[in-house]
């Protein structure tokens, strides 16, 4: 990789949460530093409170950081003009666990895959219906959903829906927050080929955050282990879950449930 | 031939007329552990809520459930709620909406004692209380008895829980997705002190779950249910081995692992679909 590959390079991220009396405070993010290539995916694996959705919410912009810096597409996020800000925002999309909280449940699904496009002025609205089609369709969904609501799809299809709207703005990162962890497994498979298809069609580099390993086995070109707002551990897919080296990323593989009766430990 | 704990015998269970269980039968033996698995919406835990008489207001199970030769459908409701805690008990998923906020823990676990051995002392229900939470592997017991819910981890929080619902020594336990809200390090100390409490105890468990490497590692039957029904029944072997059903197949392929590509199982068009 050189370094005109690099698309998002965060650097010594460091972000803390005080208690509202200012009594005690919590380091959720301990100096983390690490790149995304493009076109590649990123896994981010921890346990609950290792500090994975708080990075998320950083490379996002939701939150900022109280040290460090994370340059995108060779910008340096959080000291941008506006105009650049909605510039790094629409190169920038998420998908988050459960699209019940990130879709507006009285929007219909073709208003909410096009609203990026009108916000950011890209399509008139006489254009929108065609639009939601195409990118409907590139999702799996079809004609017959453009005008339901969220509520009135499946949990599988309502997260094509939050991916269809991810990549209106043809995007070049999207953050995947346990973007698969509330459905079932022979939809999660789908949904990450699908994630897969539009990657190699695109180009979409994606960092995805699960508190799973192998979840992320599959999809991954790189893991990193966080624990305790740190990255213990950061490789190629194969290295981490063959040749792992920290003992917490031992003990992460070690907990995984076999996938045989035959290999009981005991 | 062992005479099975618990047999069920075409169950159905209907909500507002809509049959979510439909005519479902099987047989429990003691010191058996069934993993009975089902993708959302497949009926699992509507089963576990039949067999346990919790089904709110809306519900109504029809069919037999044999317990020692009696059909429990035709309990008085009195009689019915008795083996609730002694004879069946149950762990759901989320311990923070089982557990009492208000209460303290040794407060929790000794509600059941007291109901189900009137006669027992303060002191041998104190004592009770303590030697359960050191069995379900809770560091400094005589400490955590004092704590609240709150001041507890997820884990520790779902220990107390199956300590509540062994303390009566139940014959059957039925979990419900025990360990999905877990963590996967806590989820393996999880599994492993069931797979304890049964050896130690030939407690049956009935253990309800999405989860195939769960059921691998677990189980020693298999129930797969599909939309109200089961379309599969067998040894956990021979389930790994040679799936009959196609749904039991597909759900296999689908399973993620740590040895398994996804490119052989999911089809590029499937995907689509």
């Amino acid at each position: 990789m050189t370094h005109s590959d690099v698309l998002l390079d965060v650097s010594h991220l460091s972000k803390s949460f005080t208690t509202k009396n200012g009594s005690s405070s919590f380091t959720a993010v301990n100096d983390v530093s690490f790149q995304v290539f493009k076109g590649e995916t990123l896994g981010i694996v921890g346990e609950s409170g290792s500090g994975k959705s708080t990075l998320a919410k950083l490379i996002l912009q939701l939150l900022s950081p109280d040290d460090g810096e994370i340059t995108f597409m060779d910008k340096t996020l959080f000291h941008l003009s506006r105009q650049e800000q909605k510039e790094t925002k629409r190169r920038l999309q998420a998908v988050f666990q459960d699209p019940y909280g990130s879709l507006n449940p009285r929007m219909r699904a073709q208003e909410i895959v096009t609203e990026p496009l009108l916000i950011h002025k890209l399509i008139s609205k006489r254009e929108m219906k065609q639009e939601a089609l195409a990118l409907l369709k590139e999702v799996g969904l079809d004609e017959e959903h453009l005008t339901r609501f969220p509520h009135e799809f499946s949990g599988g299809q309502r997260q094509r829906l939050s991916i269809a709207r991810a990549i209106a703005l043809k995007p070049d990162l999207i953050v995947c927050d346990e973007a698969v962890s509330a459905l079932d497994v022979s939809i999660q498979a789908q949904v990450l080929k699908l994630l897969q298809s539009l990657q190699k069609q695109h180009n979409i580099s994606y960092i995805f955050i699960a508190h799973g390993l192998p979840t992320v086995k599959d999809i991954s070109h790189r893991v990193a282990i966080m624990n305790k707002g740190e990255i213990v551990e950061m490789g190629k897919t194969d290295d981490i879950f063959n040749r792992p080296t920290h003992p917490y990323t031992q003990a992460l593989l070690q907990a995984v449930p076999v996938s045989h009766p035959r290999d009981r430990q005991s | 031939m062992t005479q099975p704990l618990l047999s069920v015998q075409h169950l159905v269970t209907t909500f507002s007329h809509e049959p979510v269980v439909k005519g479902i039968s099987f047989d429990l033996y003691p010191g058996e552990i069934i993993a009975l698995v089902g993708e959302s919406g497949s009926g699992k835990s509507v089963t576990a809520l039949s067999i346990m008489g919790l089904l709110g207001r809306s519900a109504s199970a029809e069919g037999t459930i044999l317990y020692n030769e009696e059909n429990i459908f035709s309990f008085p409701k009195k009689k019915r709620r008795k083996l609730n805690g002694k004879d069946f008990s149950i762990v759901f998923q989320e311990p923070m909406t089982s557990l009492n906020p208000m209460l303290k823990i040794r407060t929790q676990i000794a509600e059941s004692l007291k109901v189900h051995h009137p006669d027992w002392s303060k002191e041998a229900v104190r004592e009770k209380v303590i030697s359960l939470l050191d069995e379900v592997d809770i560091p400094d017991p005589e400490n955590v008895a004092t704590l609240f819910p709150h001041q507890l981890s997820g884990g520790m929080r779902q220990r107390v829980m199956i300590a509540i619902a062994v303390a009566c020594s139940p014959k059957l336990l039925v979990a419900d997705e025990p360990t999905t809200a877990l963590d996967v390090t806590t989820q393996a100390q999880i599994l492993k002190l069931f797979k304890r409490l049964n050896k130690d105890h030939q407690t049956s468990i009935l253990f309800i779950t999405h989860d195939l490497s769960v059921v691998a590692e677990l189980a020693d039957r298999v129930i797969v249910m599909k939309e109200g029904k089961i379309v599969e029944q067998a040894n956990v072997y021979d389930l790994f081995d040679h799936p009959q059903h196609p749904y039991t197949q597909r759900l296999l392929a689908a399973m993620p692992t740590l040895d398994l590509d996804l490119d052989d199982t999911v089809t590029e068009e499937e995907a689509i679909k």
